[in-house]
């Protein structure tokens, strides 16, 4: 059967899971670490590095070197939150063609899906080394409060990483699917997950392996890269400026280290009462002089650093709670930044009962996708989730006014329709514009999609009726479609979504990702067989001089050494190149010589 | 207490409702007829009434006759057939003439019920099928909470459900045996469901009981949607059932969402919720879960809302279900394409009393008889379609005599006889009839026809020798001597002297 894995593509980390056996399994990578930094960087010789290697060198490789791609994704380059992330990463973000924002990276200009698309081709890779087979479909998670293009973009990510996203699914519901697999659980559930970047709370009826999402909200704006921006730059940064009158945002390097401080700090603060900051040569003041930065944050500090940010997802909870409406049994943290006491606090607080410890807060998610991915593949379901919309939806009326259709948590599939009426006399036509958001003015919301309907009578004002019918299917892909109802003249749009990629810069992207994988895999196996020979080398070597010994004198001797020390030299070329095909000669000409040896030696001595 | 006590009811087949107007602070209601109060839904109809009222007919008559008599209950008459409240004595002997009116009044009774529709029942309300959760009014809502416990009422019988399911519902053997993945069951399920979507109410569609609370609906919904989630069908082929399936569960999701949208409905079976404060914060439990928790004084004196749970709010919250399903009957029938035509009738009938009010007779004939096309078995519709007809028919046919006498004063002769003769078809007089017969004659036009009108003004007035004179002639112009001679022979009995009469028989016998 074909495997399906599951995928948290993270913030700031990533996670892939697998269910084996019937038991959800997250996969180490080369490292032994469960979770793979969300980092991509391409270094001075144009390598790709992801990961652990790609953190470690940002501090030196700092402008290219991206993190948090996900903030970017799907986001429009005017919108607020890329404004934000320009002013505080150290990377290039361009306007792309659709409106949308990309990453230059050296002299490339990196697609934000592209990036991600890295991302997940590692989480790919670590999943491939761990069944040994080739790996096609996943499960990728997103936020729940993601919007359509981020889903959008989120998708086109995997598809250029060659793999078949089955199902977008959100993070806290997966949380949860991880918390209720395989066990009797008939509760409600409230998933409080902040992350990296994303803050999501999703109310949650467990009953029967039925998983039914209640209510969702969140903020996809709102996470641990804003509390290290807190310390960063209303803490450090602040401080250091007014004791040396120098601004360390000027300094990209000096920024980078300042960002590893801060998040290794706020680490620390989980569990101890204060942390140190320690960061010699922090800058340098002209000439042989450089400046230190030694602080020591301690946890009220961080606290009231962030008070506000914790508030805020606070408000977000009450409004969720309510419009859920039930009384929550069980309340599960998801995401790192569910560690820092003070979010537990108030989370407590708020609920009035103890989070459940029972979940593990950086892999649950990845866990809950590969379930959702094994539950599909399955003739009798063990599971089943049923989720709603995330967002409201609808279209824009007259007065630049958003006339909500679907509203925000109702469960897919569903269709609903409504009828409008022409606001002009002899309006012959009307313009859909369909929206996604929560604000009462169309301009404040998503824009999905437009189609106009033409034809209409022409008549007084009110007279002409449009029935609208909204309709998303179980892949929550909208389709909305506009008839006269005295014509019965019908327009219809499927919304597609779009990240600001095109499908022709998505094929090219996934060739070149496949090329790169090709590139990849041989490397791959060259390393192995360089491996192989360099051992069978080192084995011929170790008996040589016993051989050379034994052999000394016969007639046929002295022909086998000559032949065998061109076999050596030879090997030893074939593993300092990179020919593949040289490397295989030599890899058995070694073996052969090697078995001859072993045979002398056994005969001989 | 006399039947004339209850002839203010109406018939078993109206409806009461309450009087939205009404003030209810205003009045003392004992707990019966409270409770007879809190039944009225506009839908169910006296008998019903009585028969969910746990007490004797009379009494629950008598209750609701006081509810009308001091303006809470308004009685909405029935549009279809209609029976008389006709009580029996109690058993207490009654001696006949202790209640000497009693009989006259029962005659009264007799003759206004049947005849009754003067007042024109108003048109059934319309109520909103979906996504609202049955047209449940919030006052009413509210109304019934403040009552508290209301009691119980025994459950609607159920036809839509458990084995009863398919009833007699005819699967299309084909489609039974197409192929694909689905079981014999699901196939079943589908075909039933697509097939009677128009039929079934939300209850029925998920195939629970119409008292189903808010744990009991959920469960449904969840076995509903381990039945028909497309994600069940994930790796499974669905062939021709996989858009049925898809519009099932989509009409299933917007089920659900009525369910959950139902605010007050959710409260009632579950109790409101809040975030424990963060003082005590103690842990909050539902209602309903860990009754010993919630016993102890002390507790409840912590939790004021947890006592008010116990107390109150759940048994509201019963008497609101059984509402709940009562609407859904209302909107069943509401929605019965068979009531939509008693609905317009309705409609028709009130145009045509109107009209005819107006006195415009011929289009209120025309209303009625529209109304009587859509509920023909309506006794009142027949009747007063029959006594407007009658004033249409004389009107239209003193216009059409009018148009023929113009045409006759031209001598357009032929158009004159015509229109005189639709005018006879519609309102046959005697001096109508004659007259056109005359003229036939003098014209000799159809004289077969001219004796046939002869001879119905004669049978009208068979003393008028005139009449009998012309039908004589008539017969003797077209042969039928014998006939003449019988009818001048009676003509001449009436009148002996008569001489045109004499000449007729001597001319007759020649």
């Amino acid at each position: 059967m074909e495997r399906i894995i599951g995928i948290d593509l993270g913030t700031t980390n990533s996670c892939v899971a697998i269910v084996e056996g019937g038991t959800p399994v997250v996969l180490a990578n080369k490292g032994g670490y469960k979770t793979t930094p969300s980092v991509v960087a391409i270094s001075e010789n144009g390598k790709r590095l992801v990961g652990h290697i790609a953190k470690r060198q940002a501090v030196t490789n700092a402008a290219n070197t991206v993190y948090a791609a996900k903030r970017l994704m799907g986001r429009r380059w005017d919108s607020p939150a890329v404004r934000t992330m320009i002013e505080t990463v150290p990377y290039t973000i361009v306007k792309g063609q659709g409106e949308d924002c990309r990453i230059k990276l050296r002299d490339r200009i990196y697609s934000v899906p592209e990036i991600s698309s890295i991302i997940l081709q590692e989480m790919r890779l670590v999943a491939e080394e761990y069944t040994g087979e080739k790996i096609e479909k996943a499960v990728i998670t997103v936020p729940a409060y993601f919007n359509d293009s981020q889903r959008q973009a989120t998708k086109d990510a995997g598809r250029i990483a060659g793999l078949d996203v089955v199902r977008i699914i959100n993070e806290p519901t997966a949380a949860a699917l991880a918390y209720g697999y395989g066990r009797e659980v008939d509760k409600t559930v409230a998933v409080y997950d902040l992350g990296g970047g994303t803050f999501d709370i999703s109310i949650l009826r467990i009953a029967d392996g039925v998983f039914e999402v209640l209510a969702t909200a969140g903020d996809t704006f709102l996470g641990g890269e804003d509390f290290d921006g807190r310390i960063i730059m209303d803490w450090l940064v602040l401080e250091f400026a007014r004791e040396n009158q120098i601004d360390l945002r000027k300094d990209k390097m000096a920024l980078q280290r300042l960002r590893d401080a801060a998040e290794k700090a706020k680490c620390e603060l989980s569990t101890a009462r204060e942390a140190e900051i320690n960061l010699p040569f922090i800058i340098s003041t002209g000439g042989a002089d450089a400046l230190h930065l030694q602080k020591t944050l301690t946890r009220e500090k961080l606290e009231e650093l962030t008070v506000d940010l914790v508030e805020r997802t606070i408000k977000i909870c009450k409004k969720t709670v309510e419009e859920a409406g039930e009384p929550v049994d069980e309340v599960l943290l998801v995401g790192g930044m569910t560690r820092m006491p003070l979010v537990q606090r108030r989370v407590r607080e708020f609920f009035g009962r103890q989070p459940g410890k029972n979940v593990h807060p950086d892999e649950v998610v990845a866990l809950g996708a590969a379930i959702q991915g094994s539950a599909l593949m399955q003739d009798q379901q063990q599971v089943l989730l049923l989720d709603v919309t995330p967002m409201s939806l609808g279209i824009m009326i007259v007065g630049g006014l958003f006339s909500i259709l679907i509203h925000a948590n109702t469960t897919v599939p569903t269709s609903k329709s409504h009828i409008f009426t022409t606001v002009r006399d002899n309006q012959t036509s009307v313009k859909i514009l369909v929206l996604q958001g929560e604000h009462e003015q169309a301009s404040k919301n998503d824009l999905l999609g437009e189609f106009i309907l033409t034809g209409l009578r022409a008549a007084p004002a009110g007279e002409v009726e449009i029935e609208v019918a909204f309709d998303i299917n179980a892949d929550g892909i909208v389709s909305v479609s506009a008839r006269d109802l005295e014509t019965g003249q019908e327009q219809a749009i499927t919304v597609t979504a779009t990240s600001g990629l095109s499908e022709d810069e998505i094929k090219k992207m996934m060739a070149e990702n496949q090329e790169y994988l090709v590139d990849v895999r041989t490397n791959e196996a060259l390393e192995r067989k360089r491996l192989d020979a360099r051992r069978a080398y080192a084995e011929v070597e170790r008996i040589f001089p016993r051989v050379r010994d034994l052999l000394a004198g016969s007639d046929f001797g002295d022909d086998a050494i000559r032949k065998a020390e061109g076999v050596l030299s030879r090997a030893k070329k074939a593993i300092d190149g990179t020919d593949m095909e040289a490397l295989q000669t030599a890899s058995e000409a070694l073996g052969r010589t090697l078995n001859m040896f072993k045979g002398v030696v056994e005969k001989i001595g | 207490m006399s039947e004339e006590e209850f002839s203010k009811l109406g018939a078993w087949e109206d409806r009461p409702r309450r009087n939205p107007t009404a003030d209810l602070t205003a009045v003392q209601l004992d707990s019966r007829r409270a409770f007879l109060f809190t039944r009225l839904d506009g839908v169910a109809s006296i008998s019903d009434i009585c028969a969910i009222s746990g007490m004797t007919e009379r009494d629950a008559l008598k209750a609701l006759a006081s509810l009308v008599e001091v303006g809470l209950v308004q009685i909405t008459p029935a549009t279809g057939r209609r029976t008389a409240i006709a009580v029996l004595a109690p058993v207490a002997p009654v001696a006949p003439a202790a209640e000497p009116d009693g009989v006259g009044d029962e005659d009264d009774e007799e003759d206004e019920l049947p005849s009754g529709p003067a007042e024109p029942a108003p048109v059934m309300e319309r109520v909103d099928f979906l996504p609202d959760f049955n047209g449940v009014d919030r006052a009413d809502v509210h109304w019934l909470r403040s009552k508290g416990d209301l009691g119980h009422v025994p459950g609607i019988p159920w036809q839509r459900l458990g084995a009863e399911r398919y009833g007699r519902f005819e699967f299309d053997r084909r489609a039974l045996l197409r192929h694909c993945d689905l079981t014999v069951a699901q196939r079943r399920e589908v075909l039933f469901l697509d097939a009677n979507a128009g039929q079934l109410d939300h209850f029925e569609y998920f195939n629970m009981e119409p008292t189903a609370d808010r744990t009991e609906w959920r469960r449904a919904y969840f076995r509903f949607s381990r039945q028909f989630h497309p994600d069940t069908f994930f790796r499974k082929d669905t062939g021709e059932f996989g858009p049925l399936i898809e519009a099932i569960y989509r009409r299933g999701t917007r089920i659900h969402d009525a369910f959950s949208a139902d605010q007050e409905l959710r409260i009632a079976t579950c109790g409101p919720w809040r975030p424990a404060t963060p003082r005590t914060g103690r842990r909050w439990r539902r209602p309903g879960s860990g009754s010993s928790r919630r016993s102890g004084p002390s507790r409840s004196g912590a939790r004021p809302s947890a006592s008010r749970i116990a107390s109150g709010w759940r048994p509201a919250a019963r008497a609101l279900r059984e509402r709940l399903a009562s609407n859904v009957r209302a909107r069943r029938e509401v929605h019965n394409p068979a009531n939509e035509r008693v609905e317009r009738a309705q409609r028709f009938y009130e145009d045509g009393m109107q009209q005819y009010r107006d006195e415009k007779f011929i289009e209120a004939a025309a209303s009625l008889q529209l109304a009587m096309t859509y509920d023909p078995r309506n006794e009142a519709y027949r009747q007063a379609h029959e006594k407007v007809s009658e004033r249409a028919h004389a009107i239209k046919a003193d216009q059409l005599w009018k148009f023929g006498y113009m045409q006759e004063s031209v001598a357009r002769i032929d158009e004159a006889i015509d229109s005189y003769l639709e005018a006879v078809k519609l309102s046959p007089r005697p001096n109508y009839c004659v007259h056109v017969a005359e003229l036939m004659l003098s014209m000799d036009r159809d004289l077969h026809r001219a004796a046939e009108l002869a001879r119905i003004a004669s049978d009208a007035d068979p003393r008028n020798v005139e009449y009998l004179l012309l039908l004589g002639k008539i017969y003797e112009r077209v042969g039928l001597a014998v006939k003449a001679a019988a009818v001048l022979e009676r003509a001449q009995k009436l009148a002996p002297k008569d001489e045109r009469i004499k000449k007729a028989q001597k001319g007759l016998k020649r």
